[in-house]
């Protein structure tokens, strides 16, 4: 159950925002929708909140078609990029407005709402109008104002992208603190991957107008299967191969010997930085390199060997520039990227 | 749990999402009809349509009690062009002229006045700017007859204005400054200048000072420097404020009629006379039509120099 | 780095005493005792008193009153539904073109003209039904075909600072188009509107060509009275009423910058 959204297809005059995109989302998970910006994540969350038609596909929620229903009617609720506070109501106000909006009795209204203010611990500000409010609070109050209604999908569009850098992890942890308390359906977009990676159970990352990756967001930040997922989630270090063995490889840097099975003759395979490790013994030394540049980066440190690769290790290393290092590439580091740009959700085994 | 695949792209053409709502474009169209009518239909009904119509009323005959008979006649026209009934005389001519060149100059005047005020008011810190705008707004907000019949006083033959001009010898003793060309101006002036004032001020505000610097530093002259530095950067704002003035000035009826006499008639005036005394509604309407002919061209003009600033 | 020389400075001052010597000389005249002429006969409130008991001053003025009041209550209407029904709707690029050809037509109308196409307007309309014989109503109709664009305009430039996402925030939680015009739309226009009307208002105040053209014998208002008093000559009591009329004028212009300071 959850949502099923079925071949969305969506056009803006002759630009494609959405082709034939399929997407499940279970009951109770929290999904993101991740991608740069243009690539259609947002619309596709527009679709869903019914903010926006689609040309072609169908929207499930909890087995009920709402393809035709209009955003008034969807039990789906919406945190906007910009909050979209009602400027001139209170805070207590604005939350009570969806509830008010379906006629439920004020008293009553007014009950829920300062519920759900205290959940986002804001009942101290109800009487407040937004513009007396700081960023965070109100982002709580979006929060809030859509969480009152009970909807069966929170939709978060960018929830954080107005938050400084140091709010914004604290706000993730809540948030994904009161998604697991609440247990419901969240689906938010994002273009951040820290960001996914920290709130998210399972994630789809989207290229242009299509999802290219989805899973969960260790299967995905692990295992990227294409070349534009593996650049956006920045495992950094792509490198041209030939297969000369059903398992082995020729690389510009030695032979290597993978995991898996490889499915083409030529492509390309790729390696996190932090994944390659430094060796003291010749046997299991894949490549050696100079030391280009030393970049240290605080918790980190970076190096640009002289054959272009990149790599990370601790700080307590004793690197300097120039130094040579006999580099190991271990097996299961080295991502086989597939050539298909996109993956096709099975919207017909949903859970 | 499977679903059938849902062609309904025909269908979404026909529902259009607006705010959020999935209406049908009849709904849409329902709704914009209600809410333009009232106002458009006032402006279509009472503005619009009659301008328009100043083109068939401008070629109509004037009955014997000021009705008016549909005859066509050019005779509007000609006498408009100065061929009246007994031979051709000047005298319409010399009024349009004469309404060009008053609002010509009554333009100029405001605008060299304004960028004094302006800069003014533009140096005033943050928190009294407000209350000299209140003062330069407040006479603009005072009724327009008012402030005319205010400088009939302030000229008038007993007051010292009058006296100090008779006693240089520039005016009859006695007599008041008004009716008189310079009169005239005066009143002119005093309406339009905050047309002009304000959208130079607002441009003013605006003002990047460090290309002003630029100028200075490169050993320009004053003239140069607001030439070269000052002048385009302020454009827009004059620009706007000499299409407020110079429009409103051809066709301004109280000032002259008030301050100007019979002797110093304007268009305005002239148009006035047609719909009230002489009940010439066909003449009156080949004038307005005249007016209305220089008020669009110099629309046009506004717009295409405002253009070429955008171009440029 | 902002400049202002001396010479600046005291131009200004000349312009400011330009503007504000006429209705000074107005003022102090007003409470001259002397009956005729303006040689000072020594401090007075006699014309002032007898302004109050003027009742065709009294009638002018409630004309007045009742002029502004109707014709900007009707605009402040028409002109918001104006503004929200062209830039809250979807219109083609032609349409969108020749509405605001129509929209700017009554801003740059000169007021002569103006008049003289009510006039034609009020006249054919009389021909045809035999209504509107010239009055208070077709003065009110006249004031309101030329308040409606300007409110229109105050109401369009707020209407632009508000993003589409809160109507669709109130749309997502369940409201319905009434709720969220009434609701959302509406307050949250209310300081263009405010200040939409408060231009209404004074621009009926202020107007004068218009309803000189379009009164009738009992709908005199205070301009038109005045003027028509000129014309036999100025007397005291005029320079008291326009007194009255210009310290009403401060009076509202700081009322209007105490209610919305950006509405100028």
């Amino acid at each position: 159950m959850g949502l099923t959204a079925y071949a969305v297809c969506k056009n803006y005059g002759e630009t494609r925002a959405l082709y034939d995109v399929d997407l499940a989302v279970d009951k109770g998970e929290f999904f993101t929708l991740l991608g740069p910006s243009g690539c259609g994540k947002t619309t596709l969350l527009r679709i869903i909140a019914g903010l926006e038609m689609a040309d072609n596909g169908r929207i499930i929620i909890n087995g009920k078609d709402y393809t035709k229903v209009p955003a008034n009617k969807r039990p789906v609720n919406t945190v906007f990029q910009s909050y979209a506070m009602f400027p001139h109501l209170t805070v207590l106000e604005n939350v009570c407005f969806g509830l008010i909006s379906r006629k439920i009795r004020k008293s009553e209204a007014i009950d829920k709402a300062r519920k759900t203010l205290d959940l986002v611990q804001l009942s101290d500000f109800e009487d407040r109008k937004p513009h007396q409010l700081s960023g965070g609070q109100r982002q709580r109050v979006a929060l809030a104002r859509a969480l009152a209604n009970e909807p069966e999908i929170l939709l978060l569009d960018e929830p954080m992208s107005a938050l400084d850098a140091k709010l914004r992890v604290q706000v993730q942890i809540e948030l994904r603190q009161i998604q697991q308390r609440l247990e419901k359906t969240f689906i938010m977009v994002t273009h951040d991957q820290q960001e996914a990676l920290t709130v998210s159970d399972r994630m789809a990352v989207m290229g242009v107008g299509q999802v290219a990756q989805f899973g969960s967001v260790r299967e995905v930040y692990d295992n990227p299967r294409n070349r534009f997922v593996a650049d956006f989630l920045q495992t950094q270090n792509f490198i041209s191969v030939e297969r000369i063995g059903p398992c082995v490889v020729s690389t510009p840097y030695g032979d290597w010997e993978l995991k898996e099975q490889i499915p083409w003759e030529e492509g390309t395979v790729t390696v996190r930085p932090e994944k390659l490790r430094i060796s003291s013994d010749l046997s299991e030394c894949d490549f050696k390199a100079h030391v280009n540049t030393v970049i240290y980066r605080g918790c980190y440190q970076q190096f640009i060997l002289s054959n272009g690769l990149l790599m990370e290790t601790e700080t307590v290393l004793p690197v300097k520039e120039g130094d040579e290092l006999m580099v190991h590439v271990p097996k299961d580091a080295v991502i086989i990227l597939h050539e298909e740009t996109f993956q096709r959700m099975d919207v017909r085994t949903v859970r | 749990m499977e679903y059938e695949p849902l062609e309904h792209a025909k269908e979404a053409h026909e529902i259009i999402l607006h705010n959020g709502e999935m209406v049908r474009p009849s709904v849409i169209r329902a709704r914009q009809a209600v809410f333009i009518s009232p106002g458009m239909l006032t402006i279509v009904i009472l503005l619009a349509i009659p301008c328009v119509s100043l083109f068939v009323v401008a070629f109509l005959t004037r009955g014997q009690y000021g009705e008016i008979q549909f005859a066509f006649t050019l005779d509007n026209i000609k006498r408009l062009l100065g061929f009246g009934y007994f031979g051709w005389s000047a005298d319409n001519l010399v009024i349009l002229w004469r309404s060009l060149v008053v609002a010509f100059f009554t333009t100029l005047f405001c605008v060299a006045l304004s960028y004094p005020l302006a800069f003014f008011l533009a140096a005033r810190p943050a928190k009294t700017r407000i209350l000299w705008l209140t003062i330069l707004l407040i006479p603009f907000w005072t009724n327009l007859v008012i402030r005319t019949y205010a400088w009939l006083l302030v000229f008038d033959s007993e007051m010292p204005f009058a006296k100090i001009l008779s006693w240089m010898g520039l005016l009859e003793a006695g007599t008041s400054v008004y009716p008189s060309q310079f009169a005239v101006y005066v009143g002119m002036v005093s309406v339009f200048l905050p047309f002009v004032a304000l959208p130079v001020y607002t441009a003013v505000e605006k003002l990047d000072w460090s290309i002003v610097e630029a100028a200075v530093d490169l050993y320009s002259s004053r003239w140069r420097v607001f030439r070269h530095a000052i002048l385009p950067q302020t454009m827009p704002g004059l620009s706007v404020g000499i299409t407020l003035t110079f429009i409103p000035a051809m066709g301004m009826f109280v000032v002259p009629d008030m301050l100007g006499g019979a002797r110093y008639m304007l268009i305005g005036n002239l148009i006035q006379q047609q719909f009230g005394t002489s009940r010439d509604w066909p003449f009156g309407a080949a004038l307005s039509l005249v007016l209305m002919i220089l008020t669009l061209g110099a629309l046009i003009a506004a717009g295409k120099s405002a253009k070429k600033k955008g171009k440029a | 780095m902002k400049r202002c020389s001396l010479g600046v400075t005291f131009s200004s001052a000349l312009i400011f005493i330009f503007l504000y010597v006429p209705m000074l000389c107005v003022l102090v005249f007003s409470f001259n005792a002397s009956k005729m002429g303006l040689t000072w006969g020594g401090f007075s409130t006699h014309w002032y008193e007898k302004l109050i008991h003027n009742e065709m001053i009294l009638h002018a003025a409630w004309n007045t009153l009742v002029l502004a009041v109707t014709s900007t209550a009707v605009s402040t209407v028409f002109g918001t539904m104006l503004a929200i029904g062209m830039f809250r709707f979807p219109w083609s690029r032609r349409a969108v073109g020749k509405l605001n050809l129509l929209l700017h037509l009554p801003v740059v109308t000169p007021d002569i003209i103006f008049a003289v196409a009510l006039v034609i307007a009020f006249s054919v309309i009389r021909y045809l039904t035999g209504l509107f014989e010239l009055g208070m109503g077709s003065m009110i109709v006249g004031h309101v075909t030329f308040q409606t664009s300007f409110v229109a305009l105050a109401v369009k430039g707020r209407l632009e600072l508000i993003g589409h996402d809160v109507e669709e925030a109130a749309c997502d939680l369940y409201a319905g188009y009434w709720r969220v015009l009434t609701k959302v739309l509406l307050p949250m226009l209310m300081p263009g509107i405010i200040a939409g009307a408060m231009l209404a208002f004074t621009l009926s105040l202020d107007d004068f060509v218009i309803s000189f053209f379009t009164a009738g014998p009992k709908s005199t208002t205070l301009p038109l009275f005045i003027y028509a008093s000129v014309k036999r000559g100025v007397t005291p009591e005029i320079h008291a009423l326009s007194t009255i009329i210009m310290l009403a004028t401060i009076a509202a212009v700081a009322v209007m910058q105490k209610i919305a300071p950006d509405a100028r």
